[in-house]
């Protein structure tokens, strides 16, 4: 027995199962929560590497399977991980039905976390790239939908993330060369603008992101969260994979310097967007970028002494922003059933009649855009104020991008309400979606008020990185 | 078995190769092409690797081919050829595919200044594929061909890796992923008529 055999090869297994009966949705939705809610039990409570006996029996539980001479490898510093990524798709999934995110969805989904925990599971890991975009062919047939021209945002995806992979598999080739051979010096320019190019197409960095508004409005918002939330998050592991590898870029003072640029950048685009936005579903996208430029701030500060604390706040930022990203989506997928459509002109007014996933909708919005006594503001405040000790310029117009954000969130809240001054309010949604909604804005405030009871769960996860993390 | 002496002709062929695929309207013809080109990259990658670990590409492409000219035939006549081109339009994609060979050609001998262990006419025939590939993807939105186009770069990309990388398992994937593409596409391709059968 070993861990990726429990990880990756049997929820690989059942997600082709699952494949197979993807017309029973309800049954299908039900067991892939099951199975995701076990692993992510079994990540938390297994210790890998250790012996068990079950009566004459002594199975020891290995933390390596050997495929085609290389390895895949899941150690107790993998564990946190795979908690937050199975805890992920087991939210995701459980909500599915509700969403009506359409059949593929669980069972592709499913295939996709298993190719990303490969991802983080193969040696050398450079090849996760190669996993990354087989995740990517993965999550495309439930993006889309059936029965209509495929959109220009779904090939643009393919498009970025497919170039990424050469950039990243080469640049891997190169540092390690450069390591073995200090005489190879001179590629570290090259492979510097190679890296930088790898991951600009993966993690959709401007000017790269242009895929993320398109695709947001040609698919499912429900189905599109969740690889905005789960790509981007494996990615920015890889990321740190090779920050924790080559110490050359680790200690490189340009390197921090470009990540927070960029994601300052990011930030403030991103911002200026959405405060001029005036379509629902765009509008989630640009909350994404926004948060892809907080996680590029976040590991941009995490240098030195501070290594350790800005990568607790990245890993931590994960919690607030699956939340977040999970009841906006829930919330817009609700609205959908009903409007089709959901640019402001076409859903003035629409709170009076959802007034529930209207009013979650914006909680979640103000929730990634930083609002006080909600989830997202204990992380954004402390990323605002890492960023104001090394300048306070940054901090500022990162402020600006954030407040960008907010101004959307107002105009959204404004565009839901408005109507009649005699019209009637009335709660349309269903007892189920009631649920739902209401969960995810309970949660979302609680882990605004008491954050301490939460974040400390996700602070193993820099522990992964031992030379980030000395 | 060596393949020095094909090593030449074979970035010829990768090259008219992709260029015709730049021009051709037709699928089937875009689908012989595509066999075609992955002959050539067979070669240039058996340059560095032993012929039983180079055919697995000449078999992940001639697969793709295969799965995408079976989507293709699924379809009704009139939705097959979405792409129609002008003559105009087939003599300005040879003019600027033209330019990006020669760009390619240029660049190749940088290629390997920075990567000795490649041979110059691999990086010859990777640096084209991958020019003419993301000539292909930046003049088209049709699956099929923006599936054909990711193929040509990637068909690049694992000429000049195959030099510094012979690992199985890469190249287990790297077949996995030119096969996901392929499948991908017949899926995007046949997206309507799924449409229609419910």
């Amino acid at each position: 027995m070993s861990a990726p055999l429990v990880w990756i090869v049997l929820p690989g297994l059942l997600s082709a199962v699952l494949l197979a009966f993807q017309r029973r949705e309800a049954l299908v939705a039900f067991l892939g929560t099951l199975a995701t809610l076990g692993l992510a039990a079994l990540a938390w409570w297994l210790p890998v590497q250790e012996r068990f006996f079950i009566g004459p029996w002594t199975l020891t539980f290995l933390d390596t399977l050997s495929v085609l001479g290389r390895s895949f490898t899941l150690g107790e510093a993998d564990r946190p991980a795979l908690v937050v990524l199975y805890l992920t798709a087991a939210f995701w999934f459980g909500a599915a039905p509700v969403a009506r995110s359409g059949r593929l969805f669980v069972p592709l989904g499913l295939g996709m976390v298993v190719l990303l925990t490969a991802a983080i599971a193969v040696e050398p890991f450079l090849y996760a790239a190669l996993l990354i975009e087989m995740a990517v062919l993965v999550s495309i047939p439930f993006l889309i939908s059936v029965g209509n021209p495929v959109g220009r945002g779904i090939l643009r995806y393919l498009t970025f993330q497919t170039l990424g992979m050469p950039f990243i598999l080469f640049t891997g080739w190169m540092l390690t060369g450069v390591e073995a051979s200090p005489g190879e010096l001179g590629l570290v320019p090259q492979a510097s603008i190679l890296i930088a190019l790898g991951f600009a197409f993966l993690l959709a960095v401007f000017p790269f992101y242009t895929w993320i508004p398109m695709l947001a409005k040609e698919s499912h918002p429900y189905t599109a969260a969740f690889v905005f939330l789960v790509l981007p998050g494996t990615i920015s592991l890889l990321g740190l994979g090779f920050l924790d590898r080559f110490s050359w870029l680790r200690t490189s003072e340009n390197t921090y310097f470009l990540l927070r640029s960029t994601g300052i950048l990011m930030v403030v685009t991103a911002g200026v967007w959405a405060a001029f936005q005036t379509h629902l579903e765009r509008m989630l996208a640009y909350a994404l970028i926004l948060e892809i430029g907080f996680s590029f701030i976040s590991i941009g500060l995490a240098q030195g002494a501070q290594a350790g604390t800005y990568l607790g706040i990245f890993f931590a930022a994960l919690l607030p922003r699956g939340l977040s990203l999970g009841v906006w989506a829930l919330a817009l997928a609700v609205i959908r059933t009903r409007f089709p459509v959901l640019s402001f002109r076409e859903v003035q007014g629409l709170a009076r009649v959802a007034p529930i996933a209207c009013g979650s909708l914006v909680l979640a919005h103000f929730s990634l855009a930083g609002l006080p006594l909600l989830a997202g503001f204990p992380v954004r405040l402390a990323q605002l104020e890492g960023l104001s000790e090394i300048s306070l310029l940054n901090a500022l117009w990162v402020l600006l991008g954030s407040l960008g954000l907010l101004i959307g969130g107002l105009r959204t809240l404004a565009v839901l309400v408005m109507g009649r001054e005699d019209g009637v309010w009335q709660v349309t949604e269903t007892w189920v979606q009631r649920v739902f909604l209401l969960s995810g804005v309970a949660s979302l405030i609680i882990l605004g008020l008491v954050p301490q009871w939460f974040l400390p769960l996700l602070a193993r996860l820099p522990l992964a990185f031992e030379q980030l993390v000395p | 078995m060596s393949f020095d002496a094909l090593a030449l002709p074979a970035v010829v062929v990768v090259a008219l190769a992709a260029v015709l695929l730049l021009v051709s309207a037709d699928w089937r013809l875009s689908i012989t092409v595509l066999a075609i080109l992955y002959v050539g990259v067979f070669m240039l990658v058996a340059l560095s690797w032993p012929v039983e670990m180079a055919v697995v590409k000449l078999v992940a492409g001639w697969m793709s081919g295969a799965v995408l000219g079976m989507a293709l035939i699924g379809l009704p006549e009139d939705t097959r050829q979405q792409v129609r081109m002008s003559t105009a339009t087939s003599m300005f994609r040879l003019m600027v595919a033209g330019l990006v060979l020669l760009v390619a050609i240029s660049l190749a001998p940088k290629m390997w200044e920075w990567i000795p262990k490649i041979a110059p006419v691999q990086a010859y025939g990777g640096a084209i594929l991958i020019g003419l590939g993301l000539l292909h993807l930046g003049l088209t939105a049709h699956p099929l061909r923006v599936t054909l186009g990711l193929l040509t770069v990637l068909g690049g990309f694992e000429i000049l890796y195959a030099a510094v990388e012979d690992s199985t398992l890469v190249t287990g994937l790297m077949a996995g992923v030119d096969l996901g593409l392929a499948l991908l596409g017949a899926y995007l391709i046949s997206l309507p008529l799924l449409g229609e059968a419910g």
